[in-house]
């Protein structure tokens, strides 16, 4: 598949220090990309240079094939952005600026566009007041409203939903998921790590300026932590023949202890090795009360590249 | 908008675009009131002292009743779109709203030009409400407007868009508000220090006019302001004034292209900086 985002070695210096160095990195078209980092990462200069607003030292970036230092208007009306700070011109209502980029980027049917928009994110009400005085949930939304105006094929969200209250949080979620289901390419930067756990289909980690790891979440964990486990909680657990399981060639031992058993497994607990050990159970009479699996979050996988074993997953 | 439409989905089209945004957030600008307020104050000082002088003796000898009124609402309207616009870019900058901007399909090349624009057809807004007050006056007073009055208004053009240049051109490169109306200041300064030093110098007493140091200043400075005369706006607007006072049609078009061209070198400069520093604050 086409790659929507390719940086080869990309590198930014600025006097005395390297903020992105060598960074290669590949979306493939349709593909939700989390860009993961801690503040001052070089996150946010990537993705500036991504877009042709930062010069790289070194190195190439291509949005949609089209380089960044010669990225044509045809191009350009191809890409939505969502910028780390909401900031809105002066004295324009929400419907004014959006109106502005509207034709700017050349919408058709401006005005029904925006009234569909403003109502998916609740923003109807606050149409004709300044966006200026709106709250910082209500600027991120209508920033987030700007990006997705006209109908972009590739989405560039730098803290979609940093300032949103959980029922914001839901709107932005809801609103992403109907666009990405229309054949979008996002890349996503943030810091709520369980909203892009949610969404990303693959991940890439940078820290102190270099990509650290680029892959999908199940191959990470499976990198940092070779094993996951399942706890389950069964009718009759001293009944249940527990070395059975072990005939599944993913499962290396299970325990069972305090009623319940662990069942330690080879890689990740995926959804269709949690369905592989509950079948196995069911055929040898156990009865499932209770079953979660036991794996490395997003989170412990982002502090453990950023803090401490990155060596691991390189080697 | 059919207008926009026409314009393609281009270069044109952003600056077409940003020209609007600009001239609406002129015409919102406590500033653009306020500026009429003092050009019409000015106007109003000046015909009213002339209108005094007519009821006193009846009689007032002058080239043109409207020059001076006129003058200074051209200055003005000018000094206000040139302090407009050194701020403009670096605001836009330091908002941030010049990033957002460049997120979408625009590029330096129609976003100065837009600018410019905007200023440029602000200007010649206030010129045309200005001259509709001046005619309904004149209507009324039976006063008439001279050529050498639509001469200096029609050089006007220019040298203000020289200025609003300048001012964009510094608004690029520096990166703060406070920066770039110091950095304007400062060069306004250089510019009318160097045009005035020469003829100050000449009012030393005439025991000192031949004194070897202050004569060595007074060619230095000549020299610099000969080659400032190429780039001062208010050189031009000084030799501009002189042409229409001369009736020298060459001097006067020299006056206007020279400016013009001005105009073209700092909108490329200011283009090419830009493109070379980004736009991020």
């Amino acid at each position: 598949m086409a790659d929507a985002i390719r940086t080869d070695s990309l590198t930014k210096s600025f006097a005395d220090f390297e903020a992105v160095i060598d960074v290669s990195l590949r979306v493939e078209a349709n593909e939700i990309y989390g860009f993961l980092g801690p503040n001052g990462a070089g996150k946010t200069t990537t993705i500036m240079m991504l877009l042709g607003l930062e010069r790289p030292t070194r190195g190439v970036a291509y949005l949609l094939d089209s380089p960044s230092h010669a990225r044509e208007f045809a191009v350009r009306r191809r890409l939505g952005v969502l910028g780390e700070r909401q900031v809105f011109f002066d004295d324009m209502t929400a419907r004014e600026y959006l109106r502005f980029f509207g034709r700017l980027y050349s919408v058709d049917r401006i005005e029904h566009r925006i009234d569909a928009l403003l109502e998916r994110v609740n923003l109807t009400h606050a149409a004709d007041a300044r966006a200026r005085d709106f709250s910082r949930g209500m600027q991120q939304k209508l920033g987030l409203v700007r990006a997705l105006l006209h109908d972009p094929e590739l989405l560039i969200l730098d803290e979609p939903v940093s300032a949103l209250d959980p029922r914001g949080v839901v709107e932005v979620r809801e609103l992403l998921h109907s666009e990405l289901g229309r054949g979008k390419t996002v890349l996503i930067s943030s810091h709520v790590l369980t909203e892009v756990e949610q969404l990303a289909d693959r991940i890439g980690i940078m820290n102190k300026g270099r990509l650290m790891v680029e892959d999908t979440l199940d191959n990470i964990r499976q990198a940092l932590q070779p094993e996951a486990r399942i706890q389950i909680e069964l009718a009759e657990p001293d009944r249940f023949p527990t070395a059975a399981l072990l005939d599944l060639d993913f499962v290396s031992r299970t325990e069972l202890r305090d009623g319940r058993l662990s069942v330690h497994l080879m890689g990740v607990a995926s959804p269709a090795a949690r369905a592989d050990v509950s079948r196995a159970i069911s055929q040898h009479g156990g009865v499932i009360v209770n079953m979660h699996a036991e794996q490395m979050t997003l989170e412990q996988a982002f502090v453990t590249i950023t803090d401490e074993d990155v060596e691991r997953l390189a080697a | 908008m059919g207008f926009d439409r026409r314009l393609g989905n281009g270069r044109l089209r952003a600056a077409w675009l940003v020209c609007q945004r600009d001239l609406r957030g002129l015409l919102f600008s406590p500033g653009t009131y306020l500026v009429v307020l003092l050009a019409g104050l000015a106007a109003h000082l000046f015909l009213n002292t002339l209108a005094q002088s007519i009821a006193d003796s009846g009689l007032a000898v002058l080239s043109g009743a409207f020059n001076l009124p006129i003058y200074s609402v051209l200055f003005v309207t000018g000094l206000f779109l040139a302090l407009a616009s050194v701020t403009s870019i670096s605001r836009e900058r330091e908002q941030g709203t010049l990033e957002v901007l460049f997120y979408g399909p625009i590029d330096v090349a129609a976003y100065i030009g837009g600018k410019l624009a905007s200023f440029g057809l602000a200007y010649l807004g206030l010129l045309a409400l200005y001259l509709v007050c001046y005619a309904l006056f004149a209507g009324s007073t039976g006063f008439a407007f001279a050529v050498p009055t639509w001469a200096v208004i029609g050089l006007s053009v220019p040298v203000v868009m020289h200025v609003v240049a300048l001012g964009t051109f510094v608004s690029t490169v520096t990166r703060r508000v406070r920066a770039s109306l110091a950095w304007f200041l400062l060069i306004l300064l250089v510019l009318l220090a160097l045009q005035f030093s020469p003829d100050l110098l000449e009012l030393a007493p005439v025991g000192n006019r031949f004194y070897p140091p202050l004569r060595l200043a007074r060619i230095v400075l000549e020299r610099i302001n000969l080659a400032f005369t190429w780039v001062s706006p208010f050189a031009l607007l000084i030799k501009g004034t002189e042409a229409v006072r001369r009736a020298d049609a060459l001097l006067y078009v020299y006056t206007a292209v020279i400016s013009s061209c001005s105009v073209l070198v700092l909108a490329a400069g200011s283009m090419y900086l830009m493109w070379k520093g980004g736009v991020r604050s």
